[in-house]
């Protein structure tokens, strides 16, 4: 959803309002007890997905020790269009690697208007994970989400 | 061998099926009575300390409320005998016994109410306070300087493994796994005066009741024990926890019915895991590749007051040849609760050390593993100087080779490819302990004309109702459904646990005696009936032929049927009692040494580019004496390879440093194989009866389908990978070690 760019819509008593996908989820910070922004008494009552853009591909990918049932060790969002072998539209989110779904506008940038090849992901994989601020137990997710971003991106531009 | 037109060896579907399926069958904490109530622990949430208060002020006042029992008022409760075979209980200390914790998930008190909503909330509204004390939840045991037992020695290992010229010296970890069985503990408590019946989760119902007895302070005939179906155990429910004390009190104390079930998180801390151990393995060998020397010397986690051993060294003393071998064992305390034995307790952990090792060896001499194997194969068992019973692990080996094709494989690590992926090739050998246990079956032929086998013991789950109707049709020529299997009453005459894979090789002989009893009282009573065809006629001369006494020239059809006999006797039934004589005391059995053996070949396919592996085909063949149910055997099997899946990429309960508290302790945090991960199982039986198990030769299936696989496992994933990995299970932060890439 971080990647189409959902907008969550809410209603409670205060009445309806709506919250893009960005804003919904919150970082600890001070108040590791608050998850995201909905308001005591708010309920989401649906998601708005964008229109698709035209020519487009997205693509989902969770990596994992079990096949099913469990929660991504990194995963990652891609849609992307590519015309010419050329990337035109990107947009790039992952899980597993924070508290919230994580946009990588980093990966965006060193994605739009590059050549569709294994050398441009791997450099926006490097791009996406440059300020990740690993501890000893989960180190390994740095490389991982590395291979997880380069292999959708490979899929989604295929 | 088994004849074309015999049940026995025949895949016979589950008589209990129906029952399973339709929900018919009643597991323990399916009995409800009237006026029953319900019981919730509280559990500790220090591991290591005192209970300086327990403030019940807010729970007390709560709806439904009956009744909260702590060490302060749970009155008189009893240890077990040590060294009582007859009585084994999973922990020394009884429930509530001090006001000390000694590890994270003690209960603490147990609150009673009407419903099971109430006594949820009231135990959430107990207040436990604590004076903690440090706990030592350390995970490796490297730091531990105590003694050590010699469990198995012969030659000198130490000089002649440092004078071999090709040598292995590696530590290999298994971690704390959980059992996890989907059939959750449960006790249910119904006093009748000074009576007690407990409907249980118990792998044995007989054991159940003479500790309940000892526990409670009862005479042993005032307990009975009720297990009808058990949805699994492998292990966890082998023995009483202190739930079943707590329940049983409890119980007394309202004399009202008392349920109690814990819930999937008390699963991880209350009722028994199997230990880590960390093993030091050393082979010295010939640059022929014989064994010249082995060392295995291991330790295992155990709780503050429980030695519990964990027996890596099993298998180790007799399946390979080598003249100078030594293994040792210790145990190191924690604040853990207390172990239990788990699915192939000690061989399972053991042989994926011992085989990982000979795998490292095999690279080392670079010798084929297959070829390792058949190397050092021993033709005796060197640790007793016995003969084997019937061993064929050779044979495992070269049939599993072909089926798996194994001489296809190239040795070079990342050399194998298919459809875009890495494949990996490992195997590993495989054995477990068979035993005959004494036991007692009584079987009856009834005046409604069906015919009925009783035994205390209880069906785990893999299919022992049916295999006992298999044998009982087989000696009578009755069929399955004329058969009614009575087990799981410590009310029934004495049968053995259902542990070790051990109650089919077990069983069978006393229900076949039972039946050949029963039939000869038949035939007897034929003879001594007035007005019976067979009046005065020489016992010798009556036949008895599908539920039809006969002359011995005369057509079966043109008999009588049994039924009628018993009515022209005024019978309601006639019955015999079976017995299965111990192995250890059958002069065929005691001078052999008795075991199953297996070799399991494991693919791994690696996707190095997203660190992905998975397991994608098993070939499994297996030397277990004689099959009586290919169905149910494979099933066995198959099910033992799918958490052999587990055990070596997926299983490890971990434990919050700071607290002592299983951090993973749920069916989505602790993984298991899901049907996603279970590969292409391939399971072969080389079905040769073993003459050491009496009648039918069968020395039992389940535990043997575990052994082996999680070794061949790193093995294949070595060979894919370039990684070693000698800590289970195999992570993804592992496999990112691997210099391969790319496909």
């Amino acid at each position: 959803m971080a990647a189409l760019e959902a907008v969550i819509h809410v209603e409670g008593p205060k009445g309806k309002r709506t919250i893009p996908i960005a804003e919904f989820h919150k970082l600890p910070g001070d108040t590791p007890n608050i998850e995201n922004a909905l308001e005591p008494g708010e309920l989401i009552t649906f998601v708005d997905l964008p229109k698709p853009i035209e020519g487009s591909k997205s693509v989902y990918l969770k990596l994992r020790d079990r096949a099913s049932y469990e929660f991504a060790l990194s995963s990652a969002a891609v849609v992307a269009k590519v015309e010419g072998g050329h990337i035109r539209y990107v947009r790039v989110a992952m899980g597993g690697v924070g508290t919230k779904p994580w946009r990588s506008h980093e990966a965006e940038a060193a994605l739009m208007g590059k050549p569709a090849d294994a050398a441009t992901f791997r450099k926006a994989a490097e791009a996406a994970l440059a300020g990740a601020k690993p501890r000893t137990d989960n180190a390994f997710k740095v490389e991982l989400a590395k291979r997880c971003l380069v292999r959708t991106l490979k899929l989604a531009t295929a | 061998m088994s004849t074309t037109d015999s049940i026995i060896g025949t895949a016979t579907p589950r008589i209990d099926g129906p029952l399973k399926t339709t929900g018919v069958a009643e597991y323990a904490a399916d009995f409800h009575f009237d006026r029953m109530v319900h019981a919730v622990p509280v559990v500790s949430s220090i591991a290591s300390g005192h209970i300086s208060k327990l403030d019940l002020s807010a729970a007390e006042k709560m709806p439904g409320i009956l009744l909260i029992l702590h060490h302060c008022n749970i009155g008189p409760l009893y240890r077990t005998v040590p060294g009582d075979d007859n009585a084994t209980n999973s922990e020394v200390r009884s429930a509530f016994e001090d006001d000390v914790v000694r590890h994270w998930g003690q209960h603490v008190a147990v609150v009673i109410a009407e419903t099971l909503e109430q006594a949820t909330a009231a135990a959430a509204a107990v207040k436990a306070g604590y004076e903690p004390q440090a706990a030592n939840l350390r995970p490796s045991l490297d730091d531990y300087t105590g003694a050590r037992k010699s469990v198995s020695k012969r030659g000198d290992p130490d000089a002649a493994f440092a004078s071999a010229p090709v040598k292995i010296d590696q530590t290999y970890i298994t971690p704390n796994e959980t059992h996890n069985p989907i059939e959750l503990h449960a006790s249910v408590a119904v006093w009748d005066g000074d009576r007690v019946t407990l409907y249980e989760t118990s792998q044995g119902v007989v054991n159940h009741r003479v500790v309940m007895a000892q526990v409670l302070g009862l005479p042993v005939e005032n307990v009975r024990v009720v297990t009808r179906f058990l949805g699994s155990g492998f292990g966890g429910k082998l023995f009483p926890w202190p739930h079943t004390a707590m329940a049983a009190v409890a119980a007394r104390q309202l004399n009202r019915p008392v349920k109690l079930s814990l819930n999937r998180r008390m699963m991880f801390s209350a009722v028994g895991y199997r230990p880590r151990t960390e093993q030091h393995i050393k082979l010295g060998a010939g640059k022929d590749g014989k064994l010249l020397a082995l060392r295995h010397d291991y330790l295992n986690v155990t709780s503050q007051l429980d030695d519990f051993n964990e027996g890596c060294g099993e298998a180790t003393p007799y399946l390979y040849s080598v003249a100078n071998l030594e293994i040792t064992s210790g145990m190191v305390h924690r604040h853990v609760g207390a172990p239990m034995y788990m699915r192939g307790p000690g061989a399972v952990p053991g042989l994926y050390a011992l085989e990982a090792g000979m795998n490292e060896l095999a690279e080392q001499l670079n010798i084929d593993p297959l070829q390792l194997r058949l190397i050092n194969d021993a033709e005796k068992d060197e640790s007793t100087n016995t003969p084997f019973s019937s061993r064929h692990l050779k044979e495992c080996f070269e049939v599993g080779a072909k089926k798996f094709g194994w001489d296809k494989r190239t040795a070079a690590v990342g050399s194998m490819r298919r459809d875009g992926k890495i494949l990996g090739w490992g195997l590993a050998g495989a054995s477990w302990v068979a035993l005959r246990l004494p036991c007692t079956a009584n079987v009856e032929f009834c005046a409604n004309g069906r015919l009925c086998v009783r035994c205390g013991t209880q069906d785990i789950g893999t299919g022992t109702y049916t295999v006992f109707a298999q044998v009982l049709s087989e000696k009578t020529g009755m069929p399955l459904d004329h058969i009614d299997v009575i087990l799981g009453d410590s009310a029934l005459p004495d049968g053995p646990m259902s542990g070790g894979s051990m109650v089919t090789g077990s069983v069978l002989n006393a229900i076949a005696a039972g039946a050949d009893g029963a039939i000869q009282k038949l035939q007897k009573l034929a003879a001594a009936t007035e007005g019976s065809p067979f009046q005065n006629a020489k016992v010798e001369n009556i036949s008895f032929t599908k539920g039809r006494i006969h002359g011995k020239d005369q057509n079966p059809d043109n008999g009588m049927h049994f039924a009628e006999l018993l009515k022209m006797a005024r019978l309601n039934g006639l019955s015999a009692e079976g017995k299965t004589q111990p192995s250890w005391e059958d002069p065929k059995a005691r001078g052999v040494s008795l075991h199953s053996y297996g070799a399991q070949f494991v693919e791994v396919e690696w996707e190095p580019d997203i660190a992905r592996l998975r397991v994608s085909r098993v070939v499994t063949v297996i030397d277990a004496g004689r099959i009586i149910n290919p169905r149910a055997a494979a099933n066995q099997i198959a099910g033992a390879v799918v958490m052999g899946v587990g055990m070596g990429l997926l299983e490890e309960t971990v434990y919050d440093q700071r607290t002592g508290q299983p951090i993973n302790g749920s069916m989505a945090d602790y993984l298991m194989a899901t049907c996603a991960d279970s590969p292409a199982i391939d399971v072969t039986f080389l079905d040769y009866p073993d003459p050491a198990m009496g009648e039918y030769g069968a020395r039992g299936v389940g535990e043997i389908g575990l052994a082996g696989v999680a070794p061949a496992i790193t093995a294949a994933v070595y060979h894919a990978t370039g990684v070693r990995v000698r800590e289970l299970p195999v992570r993804i932060e592992h496999l990112l070690q691997s210099k391969i890439v790319t496909v």
